[in-house]
């Protein structure tokens, strides 16, 4: 898994465990799972390459960053977990002011079209993706077949609640001994 | 210039070409600037005043940026002192208050006024709402700034600053100048918030909690299980490579000098390899050698039954792949300084009865502390600064550059916590360039004097002979195999998972077909490619060129504040690339200077991240030529630029190919600010690289780092070929010929 301090993979890992278990029980839990981790990558999709070539044995990423791998033919296999999972969305932002206005915004049209985000999987990109028109990658994860929280984006996703959780991780369970 | 015109008075031809050059900014080029980058051509084609691009003088006349009529004003006011002597006071006062006045103003209105008008709260106060508002400024701006600027110089020369020497006076103004603005700036918007809580107001407390955090200064390592704090852990890593880099290269720089080995061009270009290699090729391939599942561990659990471990994530492989990565760095430095000890010196200890190894370690070694020195100090800095490498290996060991670039993009977004690693990291690279200063001291280094040198160098000492070759041998081989590896990688299916052998990668990366109307170049790494050698080729020359001129301004001149010259010069080095590009990436999207997105971008953070090179190589050579031959040259009557070109300049030839190399290389090779910078028209191979590798797609990265290595050797070639030999007028032992710096190198 990696650290949720430089990963954002992770710290939704984290912030999953907490919403599903209770902040307690997610803590045990992250604490349990301290002592199977044996290295907290810098990067979010790390654990699954290193899975991928024999130096792990798991990598706890998003799933298209375990499919990546899978399709790759890496022999890896991507299982989410059946108590539930969160998630994230991809977002993309134009600056307040921007010179070019209107071509951010015919960006934006153009990188939400149906037929653009469907070749996202020629770039071997494996999300879901965010209009419901376009047909994802047939290796794409099956929303329909995982069981998926109701992620609070407004919360977990505050800079505030974030900073807590990370401290709280720091010195609660990457400090303990192996 | 008429012959009655120069009789009657003559003209200063310095003043007036800048004095015209601050018009030309003024009256005929696009004051701001061009939307589709500085090397867009386009709009020439409207024929002036360039419709979109109206010259300043055109934009005043419109009414528009009514504040900029002073710097028109001040830059015609210039030509007074054309012709005027520069001993009559007049001179002086004219351009001080034109020349000067107007640079300041042009670049303090920049600042003012930005995209939407007044950038300043208190500004707004005090002149009420500004209804315009300016963009980046563009060849006009950069033009007329640039000519008031040497004005102002040439006014502080008349002064008698440096002697009076213009060029002298003129070069340390615009290092000054650059450093102030791609250094300073940049780096000033983020560390600024090292002292601001999240909403930008001061915070002093939350500053100290942050400097003395035990995440930072824990020494829980030495007595307890958790890990040490990440300031040891950059600290020891780079001591470690900072002294390992200089062994090696010291022994490499002497294996090619000093012995017969006959292997040893091919040693050469072995050491050369890594510094042309993006650095997570070579960590991929360690861990596929080293890893827990990798080849060379295989064999030894096939073999000796030995249980594989995870050693190379961590300190080891770090410090393995960093020793691998910079070892290039201290060999380019040492081997001008060792080919430069005077062999007469060596033949006086000799001639006193001392044996080799004596003369080695009190004659030799000695000469050689300015490279030694400046070795150290080059690893120590790139170790402290490398982001690649901890990033591949350093599994749970923590270092600073890693831990600021995620205070940035991790998850944290705590650019406060960032700017205070930075500080830290900033501290331990200037107390080791404070150190590195007071160990050369104040001795004298020159060996390269303009008396002849009769001296034949001497062979070293057996016992020396078989450390060198006990080291730089094993170190090859492991090179050797590491870069086998990964060119075997280009050929193969899947890296590490599937061997079948194709050639489907070279053809994905550079394909060429023939198309309907001629060829077609198909692959995709043709686009990054080609902007990466242009870039390169452009930031090269120029980083080499002023790096010199640094070193040149800092080994030969003497002036006020040398120390905070220097200091500045370094700091973009101390800097990691992560931070330089974020910081680039803050203050140059906005105006008044908006490259943000440009090739110009791409260039100028190359210069300023590698220039410390060529000042460190100029020094370290300078420190040898005897200040008897400038002063020879200008008792002569040259000037001081002619002395630079005519009898400075050919001495240092080693240190212009290692500084020209190097900066080409790196440029090629860098990633860390870069990732940064690049936009979908400027790519770079390494960005490029990386997005392959996340993908997967080992095949077509390796096939293209292949390429890459091979238009690097050839460039080295050619840029030793360009430059040339440096002649010392020495003869040539009959066993030991003194191997010549072009000679060598493929």
């Amino acid at each position: 898994m990696a650290n949720p301090n430089s990963s954002g993979t992770a710290y939704t890992t984290l912030a999953t465990m907490v919403q599903i278990f209770g902040e307690e029980g997610g803590f045990d839990y992250m604490k349990k799972l301290h002592k199977n981790i044996n290295t907290y990558t810098k990067s979010g999709s790390a654990p699954i390459k290193a899975a991928g070539r024999g130096e792990n044995t798991i990598g706890i990423v998003f799933l298209h960053d375990a499919v990546k791998q899978a399709v790759s033919g890496f022999p890896i296999v991507p299982v989410a977990p059946c108590e539930g999972t969160g998630y994230e969305i991809g977002s993309m932002s134009i600056i307040k002011g921007a010179r070019n206005l209107d071509s951010a915004k015919k960006f934006y049209d153009f990188a939400l079209r149906k037929g653009i985000q469907e070749r996202a999987k020629e770039a071997k990109a494996y999300q879901v993706m965010s209009n419901k028109g376009a047909i994802p990658p047939e290796q794409a994860p099956k929303l329909e077949s995982i069981k998926l929280i109701d992620y609070d984006f407004k919360k977990y996703g505050s800079s505030a609640e974030r900073k807590r959780l990370l401290a709280k991780w720091d010195s609660d369970v990457k400090s303990l001994p192996k | 210039m008429t012959g009655a015109l120069t009789d009657a008075v003559k003209v200063n031809r310095a003043v007036l070409i800048w004095s015209l050059t601050a018009l030309a900014g003024g009256f005929i080029l696009p004051w701001y600037a061009i939307e589709d980058g500085f090397w867009s051509f386009g709009w020439l084609l409207d024929g002036y005043p360039f419709d979109d691009y109206y010259p300043l003088i055109v934009l005043l006349l419109d009414g528009e940026a009514p504040w900029l009529w002073p710097v028109v004003i001040l830059a015609v006011a210039t030509l007074l002192a054309a012709r005027r002597d520069k001993r009559d006071p007049a001179f002086c006062l004219i351009l001080l208050a034109a020349g000067g006045g107007g640079f300041f103003y042009a670049v303090l209105q920049g600042f003012a006024i930005g995209i939407s008008g007044w950038e300043y709260g208190f500004l707004e106060t005090l002149f009420g709402t500004m209804e315009s508002r300016q963009f980046g400024m563009g060849y006009g701006a950069l033009l007329a700034v640039g000519g008031l600027f040497f004005l102002f110089t040439n006014a502080l020369a008349a002064r008698g600053a440096v002697n009076g020497d213009v060029f002298v006076v003129g070069s340390i103004g615009l290092i000054i100048i650059v450093v102030a603005a791609f250094i300073f700036w940049p780096i000033s918007q983020v560390l600024v918030s090292a002292i601001q809580d999240n909403d930008h107001n001061l915070a002093l407390g939350l500053f100290a909690d942050k400097l003395f955090n035990t995440k930072i200064w824990g020494l829980h390592c030495v007595y307890g299980q958790r890990a040490c704090g990440v300031a040891w852990n950059s600290l020891a890593l780079a001591i470690a490579v900072g002294a390992g880099t200089t062994l090696l290269g010291l022994a490499f720089a002497l294996l090619v000098t000093r012995t017969n080995f006959p292997a040893k061009r091919l040693f050469r270009g072995l050491t050369v390899l890594p510094i042309i290699t993006p650095p997570f090729v070579i960590g991929l391939a360690l861990i596929l050698i080293f890893g827990q599942s990798g080849a060379f561990t295989s064999l030894l659990e096939w073999a000796f039954g030995i249980t594989p471990s995870r050693w190379v994530y961590g300190f080891t492989g770090v410090w393995l792949a960093q020793m691998l990565a910079f070892t290039p760095i201290a060999f380019l430095v040492l081997i001008g300084v060792v080919e430069g000890v005077s062999p007469s010196m060596e033949e006086a200890a000799h001639t006193l009865r001392a044996n080799r190894w004596d003369t080695f370690r009190t004659v030799s070694l000695p000469l050689m502390r300015p490279g030694l020195a400046n070795a150290f100090l080059l690893g120590f800095i790139e170790s402290m600064a490398d982001f690649g490498n901890p990033m591949v290996l350093g599994g749970n060991f923590e270092v600073l550059s890693t831990e600021i670039f995620f205070a940035i993009v991790g998850a944290q977004f705590d650019q406060g916590r960032a700017a205070v690693l930075a500080l830290v990291l900033l501290f331990f690279t200037l107390s080791a360039f404070y150190a590195q200063r007071r160990w050369l001291g104040r001795k004298s280094y020159t060996t390269v004097t303009g008396k002849g040198d009769a001296g034949i160098p001497t062979a070293l000492p057996d016992r020396l002979i078989t450390l060198v070759l006990c080291t730089t041998v094993p170190w090859a081989v492991l090179t050797a195999v590491i870069y086998l590896m990964i060119m075997f990688g280009g050929f193969v299916e899947t890296w590490g998972l599937n061997h079948d052998l194709t050639l489907r990668h070279y053809i994905d990366a550079f394909g060429v077909t023939a198309g309907d109307h001629g060829l077609v170049w198909s692959g995709g790494a043709w686009n990054s490619f080609l902007t990466t050698i242009t870039i390169a080729a452009v930031s090269a020359p120029l980083t080499a060129g002023l790096g010199l001129l640094t070193a040149y301004l800092l080994v030969r001149q003497r002036f006020a504040g040398k120390d905070a010259f220097e200091f500045g010069t370094m700091l973009s080095f101390a800097i990691p690339g992560t931070v330089i590009g974020v910081s680039y990436v803050l203050a140059f999207n906005v105006p008044p200077i908006e490259i943000t997105g440009t090739g110009a971008i791409l260039v100028v953070s190359f210069i300023f991240r590698k220039m410390p090179v060529g000042v460190r190589a100029g020094i370290a050579s300078m420190s040898q030529l005897d200040e008897s031959l400038d002063e020879a040259s200008l008792t002569l009557g040259a000037t001081s630029w002619a002395t630079i070109r005519r009898v400075v300049l050919p001495l240092l030839r080693p240190a212009i190919v290692a500084a020209i190399v190097y900066s080409f290389v790196r440029a090629m090779t860098a990633i860390s600010a870069v990732i940064f910078l690049v936009s979908a028209e400027y790519d770079m191979a390494t960005a490029y690289i990386l997005g392959r590798v996340e993908n997967n797609d080992y095949g077509i990265s390796i096939a293209y780092s292949s390429v890459l290595i091979l238009v690097m050797f050839a460039a080295i070639l050619l840029v030793q070929l360009a430059v040339g030999e440096r002649q010392l007028g020495r003869r040539r032992g009959d066993g030991l010929a003194r191997t010549n710096v072009a000679g060598a190198g493929a």
